[in-house]
């Protein structure tokens, strides 16, 4: 009933530009508002999306803590730690596998493949869900916004390959990518702007997943990352992992080796190790419950601080001989540091904050919430880069060493770990026969002088050489590590200008193909999402015009022809009917129908209000 | 010098005017001192180097020309790498020599390969040690380490006064002695940072 319904003309939504932490455990969202980060959280919410995915029977894929709820209940089809899993490929997955309560298997491309309800998905997809989620926290934090893009953080220690899977998890979740940003930096932006701190701070950032240690200048709003060093398959998980095992070796003699690798038991023991995790954070022991009905397990089993950490400490040595060598590498002694910073949910953990103590030979500094100081600080970064200031500049730095496969299978380096980015190397190559029209080279990341013990970036195809004799091209290969710390490869034959493409076959990534059809078929779901609300819409309107008809009922029956007054009932009936269905063309057509046939009424009624305004009276007594 | 073609101003880099903070976009790969506006010639001020890399870098970092369209934040992600590139290559006394060296045609490594005669002595020496120390880990054997540390140091810092000295004469002398004198400097950071790595993994497998 257009006529009468006074609608304030709405703007625009909001678009805001806000920075993601995608965690391994947890993702979370902030903006930049009123010169400092907050946090996008709804009323009464921590804003905290649990990085967790579940696929029900029917409909779409739940997220956050909804799916986490149905961890125990449905455990083959709930997933965890899907960020472990980016830009990875089977043989990176080791002794983890046999923890995993769902199939995982490798595609042609290297690209990681989780098998649910008889669907597969990549890792990449997963994680676009729950961007997708953070996405959508964040908006209804506000009335009316859309995201417009995003700062999002990744460890610091995270390859190209890790970093390509989180920029194309952005792209399938349809948010632009202004930057990424390393989560130990980003904190360290949080710390700087938050605590005014100046000087050699070290962040010690070990999430649920992973672990970084970066070291840090801050000088008049410069961070400039000195050196940085982790590893990217260890975190509050892996001390999840040796409580799941402790349960294991202990109910060994109960219970079958199937039963041991069920899905429900494996899900049911991670939950309780979490739990069991988080309890000895403050208390001195804590007992391990576990139920599972269907295979008459009823166990309880008591956990000391103790044993925890006797079991957990070779992992926190892991963390300090990081320590140990970005500190060598930045060349400074831990006592030169003016502040360690600790990051991550897992820095909670009592051996973990000793340990750092007594590594850095200070007390940390652990003022700020560990769980959202990465968020806010990409929220900062975001405005940065949408020109809101200029005070702060971020120089990050590379975390691995840049090679080239040489032949005998060495590694030739091109560009040094720790070097400050965007930086980039240009490197001459030549052809080893006559006519030859192609060079292919293997790109590595590591520390390690053999390719093989490296990690494989790709294989990098020249192709289209003009013919020459052997060693006559020269051929300029421009490797380019940029701001994202992303690496781009461009090529040029120089005695002939011939611009030389570049195939690019990663190890572990999505190929352009794959990627068009995961956005195509992400287009075809967005359009039955539209369509979806669009009856939601249509259905809601609908319900209005019913109610200001019902409303107005002795004036239509007063005031309105015969004609006019049964088309309009007629038409009331019909739009009632069409919104017990789902059918969208249906709804429309009768919506439209019943606007018609509401014409006369709404008539009847603007001459009314003009007569009433003229009387002086007010609308309400309309 | 040449001038910004936006607002005139002369250029003290050829990457970025400091007037304008217009990115210039420059054909030829300028060198790195041109780049961080300072004097060629071994001795740099570091703290001068460390001022000159900031104030560029908060002209050229892509960060600020992001919104600016794709030409510009890509021109910014050239131009501050050659920032990078530049102020790494003159921080550090081994690839600044390196750069000089290039610059006035001395012999790459691969073309002269040899040390002076007088150091070569000394080599088998250290390496004496380091294969005794590696074998073993006794504190005797910790402390040798220490002192050969010590030694390589006080070798090294002597070795690049010496090759420094000449190379910000007015006459530098024989390109091919300069570029023995810098593989000396080189072998001892390699035997260094292999003594580095051993103290590490020696310390790191204490607490196992």
């Amino acid at each position: 009933m257009g006529y009468i319904e006074l609608d304030v003309l709405d703007g625009a939504p909001r678009r805001i530009v806000i920075g993601i932490d995608l965690g391994t455990t947890n993702s979370l969202a902030a903006l930049w508002e009123d010169d400092r980060p907050v946090i996008l959280r709804q009323e009464g919410s921590s804003g905290i999306i649990p990085s967790v995915i579940n696929f029900p029977a029917e409909g779409a894929p739940l997220v956050g803590k909804q799916a986490r709820a149905q961890a125990v209940v449905d455990p083959q089809h709930t997933l965890f730690s899907v960020k472990r899993l980016l830009g990875r490929g089977l043989a990176d997955l080791r002794g983890e596998l046999k923890d995993l309560p769902y199939a995982i298997s490798e595609n042609a491309n290297g690209v990681l493949e989780i098998e649910v309800r008889g669907q597969t998905y990549t890792p990449p997809e997963l994680s676009a869900l729950i961007l997708r989620a953070t996405c959508d926290e964040a908006c209804a934090a506000f009335e009316n916004a859309e995201i417009a893009s995003a700062v999002i953080t990744v460890p610091a220690y995270f390859d190209d390959a890790q970093r390509q899977a989180t920029r194309d998890a952005a792209r399938l979740a349809g948010i632009e990518v202004l930057r990424i940003v390393n989560e130990p930096t980003a904190a360290s932006l949080a710390y700087g702007l938050d605590q005014k701190g100046e000087g050699t701070v070290a962040i010690y950032d070990l999430g649920g997943g992973t672990f970084d240690v970066s070291i840090l200048s801050i000088e008049g709003g410069v961070f400039r990352v000195l050196a940085t060093n982790g590893d990217t398959q260890l975190g509050g998980d892996d001390f999840d992992r040796v409580i799941v095992e402790l349960i294991r070796e202990d109910l060994a003699g109960e219970l079958s080796a199937e039963d041991l690798a069920d899905p429900a038991f494996l899900q049911a023991a991670r939950l309780a190790a979490e739990k069991c995790k988080i309890a000895l954070s403050s208390d001195p022991r804590h007992e391990v419950h576990l139920s599972l009905p269907d295979i008459g397990l009823n166990w309880r089993h008591r956990v000391t601080r103790e044993e925890f950490e006797k079991r957990i400490s070779p992992l926190v040595d892991r963390t300090m001989d990081c320590c140990r060598r970005a500190l060598a590498d930045a060349g400074i002694e831990p006592s030169e540091l003016d502040e360690v910073v600790l990051v991550g949910g897992s820095t909670r953990v009592p051996l973990v904050r000793a340990r750092t103590e007594e590594f850095f030979g200070r007390p940390p500094h652990t003022e700020l919430n560990p769980d959202e100081v990465v968020a806010l600080g990409a929220a900062a970064q975001a405005q940065v880069l949408m020109g809101g200031t200029r005070d702060i500049l971020l120089m990050d730095v590379t975390p691995l060493s840049l090679g080239l496969e040489t032949v005998g299978g060495a590694v030739s380096k091109l560009i040094e770990r720790n070097s400050t980015v965007p930086c980039s190397v240009t490197e001459g190559f030549t052809t080893y026969v006559d006519g030859q029209s192609g060079i292919d080279f293997n790109i590595v990341q590591g520390e390690r002088e053999m390719a093989a013990d490296c990690r494989s970036l790709g294989r990098f195809k020249l192709t289209g050489l003009p013919p020459m004799p052997a060693g006559m091209a020269r051929v300029a290969v421009c490797f380019h590590i940029d701001a994202n710390g992303l690496l781009t490869v461009t090529a040029k034959e120089e005695t002939s200008g011939v611009r030389t493409e570049i195939e690019v076959s990663p190890s572990h990534g999505l190929s352009e193909g794959d990627m068009e059809a995961m956005l195509q078929a992400g287009f075809d779901n967005a359009s039955e999402d539209f369509d979806r609300r669009r009856v939601a819409d249509l259905k809601a309107e609908i319900g209005t015009m019913l109610l200001a008809v019902k409303k107005n009922q002795t004036a239509a029956d007063e005031k309105l022809d015969p004609e006019s007054h049964k088309e309009l009932a007629d038409a009331a009936a019909r739009a009632s009917k069409a919104c017990d269905g789902d059918d969208l063309d249906e709804i429309r057509s009768a919506r439209d129908e019943f606007e018609q046939a509401s014409l006369p009424l709404a008539a009847v009624l603007m001459d009314h209000v003009v007569k009433g305004a003229i009387q002086g009276k007010s609308l309400d007594e309309v | 010098m040449s001038a910004c073609p936006d607002c005139g101003a002369a250029l003290q880099t050829p990457l970025v005017c400091e007037g304008c903070g217009a990115l210039q976009s420059t054909a030829a790969i300028p060198s790195p001192f041109e780049v961080l506006g300072l004097v060629r010639g071994w001795h740099v001020d570091s703290a001068e180097l460390g001022r000159n890399l900031l104030r560029l870098t908060r002209l050229t970092h892509p960060d600020f020309h992001g919104i600016h369209g794709n030409e510009a934040r890509q021109l910014a992600e050239r131009n501050t790498a050659l920032v990078n590139s530049a102020y790494s290559t003159l921080n550090d006394d081994v690839l600044r020599a390196e750069w000089l060296l290039a610059d006035m045609g001395a012999p790459s490594p691969d073309e002269e390969r040899q040390m002076p005669q007088q150091f070569l002595m000394e080599v088998l020496e250290w390496n004496e040690v380091l294969e005794e120390v590696r074998a073993e880990t006794t504190p005797d054997n910790q402390s040798r380490l220490e002192g050969l540390r010590t030694d390589l140091q006080t070798q090294r810092t002597a070795s690049l006064e010496q090759l420094g000295g000449r190379l910000q004469a007015a006459d530098p002398g024989d390109p091919r002695t300069l570029r023995q004198e810098l593989n000396t400097v080189r072998y001892l950071d390699r035997t260094l940072s292999e003594l580095n790595e051993l103290a590490l993994e020696q310390s790191s497998t204490r607490g196992d």
